[in-house]
C-alpha cells in the first residue's frame, strides 16, 4: 500500500500541493482528475518519487519512500511520465528496458527477463510490432507500448501521467481497457486523466483534485452524488442507468 | 493496421539483427585493410616487402623498415586511436546532452582539451606524457562548463548547442592567443588547430592510447545505461538509474577520449558529429551496437583520410583535419539528401 500522510510541496516558495493525504491499494485503478494546473502531475511525481515533498512523508508498505534503495524501489513503482523522449530503437529493446531495475551488473537479460518481456508484448497486443522502430509507430501504439515497458518492469504499483491524452477515441479505449486488465492481475494503477467521462466509466475510485488540494475521493457514483465533481469542473451532467452500466451524459455548464 | 508492412519501404538501410554480424565483420576487414593500405602507401616510395624482408633478415637500420616501423605505423595507431575515440566521444556527449548537434569539436570539448595542451606545450616543451591528462582536464573541463549551464538554465538544445559554439570560440581564442604570445613553441600550431599525425610518435601515442582504451571499455560497459538515459529523465529515474553518477562518469568518460586524441592529433573536427550519425543509420540507437560500430568507422574514417593526406599532394602533405572536413561534409551532404525521408536526426 502507498500511503501518503499530509504531504505539501512548492516550487519556488509557491504552494502547489497542500496537505495531501491518500491511499492507494493493490487491486484497484485510481483516476486522478481535476483541472489544469491543480497539481495532479505533481502528485503523480511525488508518488514516483521523482520529486521529495516539503513537509509530510509517502510511505511504501509502511517503509518510508525515501529510504527505500533506489533500485528496490523500482522493482515496486514504475511511471508513464508526461512528456517522453521517442528512443530510436525497437519496440522489443524498448520493452526490455523495463527489465532495468531487475538486472545485476552485467546488465544481460536471462532467460526469465526475456519471458516477461514477451508476456508484456503479449499483454498489450504489441507482439507485432516487436522489431518495428518506435518512431515508427502511431500515437496509441507508441502509448501501448510504453505501458508494455511498465508491465515489463513488473511492479505492483503502475503510475500513469496522461495516459490517454492526445489519442484518438479507439485508441483511448484500447488504453483503458489495457489498464482494467492489469488492474485485474492484482496491480494498482493510477492515472491521471483529462478525460471525465473515462475516468466515470473505468475507474474503481477517483481522486479529484482542485486548486493543489484533494477536493473530494471516492467511487464515480459518490462523486456524482455528492455534486462535488460538477461544482469543481462547472459542468453539469446526469446519470442514467441503461444495461445494468451506469452512463453519464453531459449537459452543458 | 499493418504498419511493419507500410514501414519497411521507408526503413533506410537499418541492419536487421540476424545480419549485425556480417555487418562488423566488414567494418573489422575494412579497417584490417585501411590500415594495411595506410602502411604501404605514403608519400616517398618505401618498399612494403623491402621493409617486411628487412625485418626478416633483423636489419633494423634499413630504411624501408624504419619508414614503415617509425613513421607509418605510429601514424595508423595514432589515427585509429584518434577516430575511435572521437566518434565514441560523440555518440556519449550526443546521449547525455539529448542533443544530436552535439559533438566534441561543437560544444568546445576539444577546443577545452587543446587550449590545456597548448598552454602544457608552451610553458613545459617537453612535458609529453603530461599531455594526454592535461587535455583530459581540460575537455572536462569545457564538458562540465557546458553540462552545469545546461542544469542550471534549463535552456533549450538549441541554446545549449549555440552556448556551446560560443564557449568553442572563446577556447579557440584562447588557443590563438597562445599561439600568437608562444611562436617559437615545440608543436606547430597550424597543424594542431587542424588537425593531423606528422610527426606522432610511439611516445607520444602510448599514454593516449592507454586512455582511450580504458575509455572505450567504459563506454561500452556503459552501454545500457546510456540507452536507459535515452528515455529521458522521468522514465530514467523511475526505471531506478541514478541519473547524476551516469551522466557524470559519463561525461568523464568522453572528455577523456577527446582530450586524450587532441593531446597527439590536434582539433579533430568532424569525426564526433559525423560518425554517431550515420552509425544510427545502420545500427540504430542501441549502444552495445552503436559505440562499437562508431569506433571502428572513426577509425576506418581518419586512417582512410591519412593516408589520402600524406598521398595525394606528396611529396606535400596536407593535414588530415582539412581532408577529413572535406571528405566528412561532402558524405555527409550525400546522406542527408539520400535519406530525406527520414531525416538524418
Amino acid at each position: 500500500m502507498i500511503k501518503a500522510e499530509n504531504v505539501f510541496f512548492s516550487y519556488n516558495k509557491k504552494d502547489v500541493l497542500e496537505d495531501i493525504s491518500l491511499e492507494l491499494t493493490q487491486g484497484k485503478l485510481y483516476a486522478v482528475i481535476g483541472p489544469n494546473g491543480c497539481g495532479k502531475t505533481t502528485l503523480i511525481n511525488l508518488l514516483a518519487r521523482l520529486k521529495y515533498p516539503k513537509k509530510g512523508r509517502i510511505l511504501l508498505n509502511g517503509t518510508d519512500y525515501y529510504a527505500i534503495k533506489r533500485k528496490d524501489f523500482s522493482k515496486c513503482v514504475s511511471l508513464l511520465p508526461q512528456g517522453r523522449n521517442i528512443p530510436d530503437m525497437t519496440v522489443y529493446d524498448l520493452v526490455c528496458c523495463g527489465r532495468y531495475p531487475h538486472l545485476d551488473i552485467t546488465r544481460k537479460l536471462t532467460e526469465d527477463d526475456r519471458k516477461i518481456v514477451y508476456s508484456a508484448l503479449e499483454a498489450t497486443d504489441t507482439k507485432i510490432f516487436a522489431d518495428t522502430p518506435v518512431r515508427q509507430l502511431s500515437g496509441g501504439q507508441r502509448q501501448k507500448v510504453y505501458i508494455a515497458m511498465l508491465l515489463s518492469q513488473n511492479t505492483p504499483y503502475v503510475l500513469l501521467d496522461e495516459p490517454t491524452t492526445h489519442l484518438d477515441i479507439s485508441a483511448k479505449f484500447e488504453i483503458m481497457e489495457l489498464l482494467c486488465r492489469v488492474r485485474h492481475q492484482g496491480k494498482c494503477v493510477a492515472a491521471v486523466l483529462h478525460d471525465l467521462d473515462f475516468a466515470l466509466k473505468y475507474a474503481d475510485e477517483i481522486i479529484l483534485m482542485n486548486a493543489g488540494r484533494i477536493q473530494a475521493r471516492g467511487t464515480p457514483e459518490q462523486l456524482v452524488q455528492s455534486g462535488e465533481l460538477q461544482s469543481v469542473f462547472s459542468v453539469n451532467f446526469e446519470s442514467a442507468y441503461i444495461n445494468g452500466q451506469t452512463v453519464y451524459n453531459f449537459s452543458g455548464l | 493496421m499493418n504498419i511493419s508492412q507500410k514501414s519497411s519501404g521507408r526503413k533506410f538501410s537499418r541492419i536487421r539483427a540476424e545480419n549485425l554480424t556480417v555487418f562488423f565483420l566488414v567494418l573489422t576487414v575494412l579497417l584490417a585493410v585501411s590500415a594495411a593500405l595506410s602502411l604501404i602507401f605514403g608519400s616517398t616510395g618505401a618498399d612494403f616487402s623491402n621493409a617486411v624482408a628487412q625485418f626478416l633478415r633483423k636489419e633494423y637500420s634499413g630504411a624501408d623498415f624504419r619508414i614503415l616501423f617509425y613513421l607509418r605505423l605510429p601514424r595508423v595507431i595514432a589515427a585509429g586511436l584518434a577516430g575511435s575515440a572521437l566518434a565514441v566521444s560523440g555518440v556519449i556527449i550526443q546521449a547525455v546532452l539529448s542533443n544530436p548537434m552535439a559533438a566534441p569539436n561543437v560544444i568546445g570539448v576539444n577546443s577545452g582539451a587543446g587550449l590545456a595542451a597548448a598552454i602544457t606545450i608552451a610553458l613545459y616543451p617537453y612535458a609529453l606524457t603530461l599531455l594526454p591528462f592535461v587535455s583530459f582536464a581540460g575537455a572536462l573541463a569545457a564538458c562540465l562548463l557546458i553540462y552545469a549551464i545546461s542544469v542550471k538554465t534549463n535552456a533549450s538544445k538549441l541554446t545549449i548547442t549555440l552556448v556551446g559554439i560560443a564557449v568553442a570560440s572563446v577556447l579557440n581564442a584562447g588557443i590563438n592567443t597562445i599561439k600568437v604570445l608562444f611562436p617559437d613553441s615545440v608543436y606547430d600550431a597550424d597543424i594542431f588547430m587542424i588537425g593531423g599525425f606528422s610527426g606522432v610518435t610511439f611516445g607520444k601515442i602510448l599514454p593516449a592510447g592507454i586512455v582511450i582504451l580504458i575509455g572505450l571499455t567504459a563506454a561500452i560497459c556503459l552501454s545500457k545505461d546510456t540507452d536507459i538515459l535515452g528515455l529521458g529523465e522521468s522514465s530514467a529515474a523511475s526505471l531506478g538509474l541514478n541519473i547524476r553518477l551516469i551522466r557524470f562518469i559519463l561525461l568523464i568518460t568522453a572528455s577523456a577520449l577527446a582530450g586524450a586524441a587532441v593531446s597527439f592529433a590536434g582539433l579533430l573536427g568532424f569525426v564526433g558529429l559525423l560518425v554517431p550519425h550515420i552509425m544510427r543509420k545502420f545500427v540504430g540507437n542501441k549502444h552495445i551496437l552503436l559505440i562499437p560500430a562508431s569506433a571502428l568507422t572513426g577509425s576506418i574514417l581518419v586512417i582512410i583520410c591519412d593516408l589520402f593526406s600524406r598521398v595525394a599532394f606528396a611529396p606535400f602533405e596536407i593535414p588530415v583535419g582539412i581532408v577529413l572536413s572535406f571528405i566528412g561534409g561532402i558524405f555527409f551532404i550525400c546522406l542527408v539528401l539520400f535519406t530525406k525521408k527520414d531525416g538524418i536526426v
